[in-house]
C-alpha cells in the first residue's frame, strides 16, 4: 500500500468517516446533484481499506460495495474530475460487477473529496445507466459540489472533535479533582493575582479552617495564609513579617517558600508556596509532625545509646588501666594474659561505640568539621607517633615519608581519626614482621597521603563497595581480623567534607595501598 | 601561684566516681570530695571550697548544666572552674557546655591514669 493510501487510511480513521451509514445532512446534496446532471444515482462515497461507503447515495439500495469494484478509485488517484462515458466500451469496467450487475453502470463520472490535509477520502459521484457526454462545465459543477461537500464533513467532524475533546477535558477535569480530593496533602492553586482557583479539603481541615468561608474565586493567597498563620507561627518571622512577606511581589523563579505553622491539631504544619507555569502558583500543606517526632526519637536514642554504654565502658576500662598499672606485675601468665584480652576488647567495644555514632551523626549530618589552616605533615608525625604502640603489637613496623609541609584547610582531629582508621587497618592485615608505608606529598597542587601495606590485598569483587557502611571482606579473607565495618565509611566521609578524594589499589598477596588527596591550602600562615 | 588540690566531683555512677578518686587521690595526689547528686553538692561546695569542680552531666534530679548555673548564681562559688564529664559526644552538645561556661569537656570513657594530669592542666590554664 502507498503512503498516501496510509494517509488517506488514517484521515477516515481519525475523523471516523469509516463507520457505515447514510448521513441525512449530505442527502439534500446528492439528491440536487442527480437532478442538476438529470442522472438516475448520485453518491458520496468514502474509500476505506477494503469497502466503498456510501454516505449518502441518491438512487441506490446499497450502503457500499467492495472497494476493489469502486470507480472511486480513479477518482482519487487523480486531480481532476473523473469521467467514463461508456463503461461498457471501456475495458477497465467492461466486466466490473457494478457495470455487468447492479446498478448496471454505463456512465459514471466523480469528483475528488478532500478532508484535512488535503488527501482525498472519496468522491462525489453521478452515474447513469446509459451512455452520456460530460462537458468541462459538468465537471466544473461537480468538482464545486465536490467542494461543498468536503466543507460540510470539514465541519460535521470539527463538531465530532470538539465533543470528543470537551469530553476528554471533562475527563481530564475529573481526574484531576479526584486527585487533588485524594491526597494527604493539602493543596491549593492560585493564579497570577494569587486568586485561589483550586483547592482540596485536606488543606482546610490542616488548617482549621472552614471550606464554605473560602470559596474559589474569592480567595486570596495571603488571606488564606495570614488566618491559617494565626494559629501559630513556627518560624522566627512574627505574623506582620510574614504577611508583608506575602504581600511582597510574587514568586521569584523556581525557588519556593517554606513556612511552619500550628495545624487545627496542635500537628506541625510544613506549607510551600511554589510557582507553576501560566503565573499560576501552588501551596501544598504537609504534615510533618510523626517526621519530626521520628527525628527526635532518634537523636534521644543515639544520647541515650551513647550515655548508657559509655557509662559502663568508662568503668570496665578505667578499672583495667587501673589495675593494669597496679596489679599486673602480681599475676600469673594466664591472668596476665586474660587482663590484656579484657583491656583489647573493651577498646574494642568503645571503638565500636564511637564508630556508631560517628556513622549516626553522618546521617544526620551532625558530624561537624572545624576547618582551619594545618599542617597534615605534624598530623601524620602525630598520628604515626600516637599509633607505634599500637604497631608493636601487631609486630608491624612503621615508615613514614612525608614532604616538610603539607598545608591544607582542615579538621586535624578529623583527618586524624581518618588515617587512624587507615593505618589500623594496614596493621590488622600485615603480616607481622612487615613494614606499613605512610607518605605524604604535594603533587600537583594536591596533598596526596598513601597507607600501604603488604598483606593480602582487596578481594577484586570488592570495588568502591568497600567505602560503605559495614562493608567487610569474607571471613576466609579476613583470617580472624575483626573490625566493624565501619573505618572506611567514616574515613570516606571525613574525606568528602574536606573536599577531598579517596581511593585505594590492590595487588593479590601484594597488600592494598589506600590513599586521599585533599585540597592544598595557598593561605598564608597566620603570624 | 596557687597550687591545685581540693576537686569536688559530683557524680552519680559510684563505680565512675571511685575510678576518678583513684585517678585523682592515688596517681594524682590531691584530695576529692565526692557527691552523687547536684543537690547535694550545692549545699557543700561553698564550705569545701575546692579549687576546681568536676559535674557529670546526665544525673537524676539537677542535671550538670543546671548545678553550673547554681554555682555561678552564688557569688562565693561563682569564679570556681568548673569542668563537665560526659558520655554523650554530640558536637553540638559539647558546644553548649563550652558556651555554658565549662572550663573543659572530658568525654567518657576517660583515662584514670591521667585524668589528675588533665584536670591540673585545665585550673592552670584558668588561672
Amino acid at each position: 500500500m502507498t503512503d498516501l493510501e496510509d494517509v488517506r487510511q488514517l484521515a477516515i480513521a481519525q475523523y471516523q468517516l469509516d463507520e457505515e451509514g447514510p448521513e441525512p445532512e449530505l442527502d439534500s446534496i446528492t439528491q440536487m446533484t442527480a437532478e442538476l446532471f438529470d442522472v438516475p444515482i448520485s453518491a458520496v462515497t468514502v474509500l476505506s481499506r477494503d469497502r466503498q461507503i456510501f454516505h449518502s447515495a441518491c438512487g441506490l439500495g446499497a450502503n457500499g460495495s467492495p472497494r476493489s469494484d469502486a470507480f472511486c478509485n480513479f477518482t482519487i488517484a487523480g486531480d481532476k474530475v473523473f469521467v467514463v462515458e461508456d463503461a461498457e466500451a471501456d475495458p477497465r469496467f467492461r466486466d466490473n460487477p457494478l457495470v455487468t450487475g447492479e446498478p448496471y453502470i454505463r456512465f459514471y463520472a466523480g469528483a475528488p473529496i478532500r478532508v484535512g490535509s488535503g488527501v482525498p477520502i472519496g468522491a462525489l459521484c453521478v452515474i447513469d445507466q446509459s451512455p452520456r457526454r460530460f462537458s468541462e462545465k459538468d465537471a466544473r459543477r461537480l468538482s464545486s459540489l465536490a467542494h461543498v461537500v468536503s466543507g460540510i464533513m470539514e465541519l460535521r467532524i470539527g463538531s465530532r472533535l470538539r465533543g470528543q475533546r470537551e469530553s476528554e477535558l471533562r475527563a481530564q477535569s475529573q481526574l484531576l479533582r479526584a486527585t487533588v480530593d485524594n491526597v494527604q496533602q493539602g493543596i491549593a492553586v492560585f493564579d497570577a493575582a494569587s486568586v485561589l482557583i483550586l483547592s482540596n479539603e485536606r488543606l482546610f481541615q490542616l488548617m482549621g479552617l472552614e471550606v464554605a468561608d473560602w470559596p474559589a474565586g474569592e480567595t486570596r493567597l495571603h488571606e488564606l495564609l495570614t488566618a491559617a498563620a494565626k494559629r501559630g507561627l513556627k518560624s522566627s518571622t512574627n505574623l506582620e513579617q510574614f504577611t508583608a512577606s506575602l504581600l511582597a511581589p510574587s514568586l521569584k523563579g523556581n525557588d519556593p517558600s517554606r513556612y511552619e505553622m500550628s495545624g487545627a491539631d496542635g500537628q506541625i504544619l510544613e506549607v510551600w508556596h511554589s510557582a507553576i507555569p501560566g503565573k499560576h502558583s501552588i501551596l501544598t500543606v504537609h504534615d510533618v509532625t510523626e517526621r519530626r517526632q521520628v527525628v527526635r526519637m532518634k537523636d534521644e536514642f543515639v544520647s541515650t545509646v551513647s550515655h548508657e554504654l559509655r557509662t559502663p565502658l568508662t568503668s570496665i576500662r578505667g578499672a583495667l588501666l587501673v589495675l593494669n598499672k597496679t596489679s599486673a606485675q602480681a599475676l600469673d601468665e594466664k591472668g596476665k594474659k586474660m587482663l590484656e584480652m579484657a583491656s583489647r576488647n573493651a577498646v574494642r567495644l568503645t571503638e565500636l561505640v564511637n564508630d556508631i555514632l560517628d556513622i549516626e551523626k553522618l546521617g544526620s549530618g551532625a558530624l561537624t568539621m572545624r576547618l582551619e589552616r594545618i599542617d597534615l605533615a605534624q598530623v601524620l608525625q602525630d598520628v604515626c607517633e600516637q599509633l607505634r604502640f599500637l604497631a608493636i603489637s601487631y609486630e608491624v613496623e612503621i615508615a613514614l615519608s612525608a614532604d616538610h609541609s603539607l598545608p591544607v584547610r582542615g579538621d586535624a582531629g578529623r583527618l586524624a581519626q581518618a588515617l587512624t582508621n587507615l593505618l589500623s587497618n594496614a596493621f590488622k592485615f600485615s603480616p607481622a614482621g612487615e613494614v606499613v608505608k605512610v607518605t605524604g606529598r604535594n603533587e600537583d597542587g594536591q596533598v596526596k597521603v598513601s597507607v600501604a601495606d603488604r598483606g593480602p590485598g582487596v578481594p577484586t569483587n570488592f570495588g568502591s563497595q568497600i567505602f560503605r557502611r559495614f562493608a567487610q571482606a569474607d571471613p576466609s579473607h579476613r583470617s580472624g581480623i575483626t573490625g566493624t565495618g565501619l573505618g572506611l565509611a567514616i574515613t570516606k566521609a571525613i574525606i568528602d567534607q574536606h573536599q577531598g578524594e579517596i581511593g585505594y589499589e590492590s595487588r593479590p598477596a601484594q597488600g592494598a595501598c589506600f590513599w586521599f588527596t585533599l585540597p592544598i591550602s595557598n593561605e598564608e600562615e597566620a603570624t | 601561684m596557687s597550687v591545685l588540690q581540693r576537686v569536688v566531683l559530683v557524680e552519680d555512677d559510684l563505680d565512675i566516681a571511685e575510678l576518678a578518686r583513684i585517678g585523682l587521690e592515688d596517681f594524682g595526689g590531691l584530695h576529692l570530695t565526692h557527691y552523687s547528686s547536684g543537690e547535694d553538692a550545692l549545699k557543700w561546695i561553698e564550705t569545701v571550697r575546692p579549687d576546681i569542680i568536676i559535674l557529670d552531666y546526665r544525673m537524676p534530679g539537677m542535671n550538670g548544666a543546671e548545678v553550673l548555673l547554681e554555682i555561678r548564681r552564688n557569688e562565693g562559688i561563682r569564679d570556681i572552674p568548673v569542668i563537665f564529664m560526659t558520655a554523650s559526644v554530640m558536637p553540638q552538645h559539647v558546644e553548649s557546655l563550652r558556651q555554658l561556661g565549662a572550663a573543659e569537656v572530658i568525654a567518657k570513657p576517660f583515662d584514670p591514669l591521667t585524668l589528675a594530669e588533665r584536670i591540673k592542666a585545665v585550673y592552670n590554664g584558668h588561672l
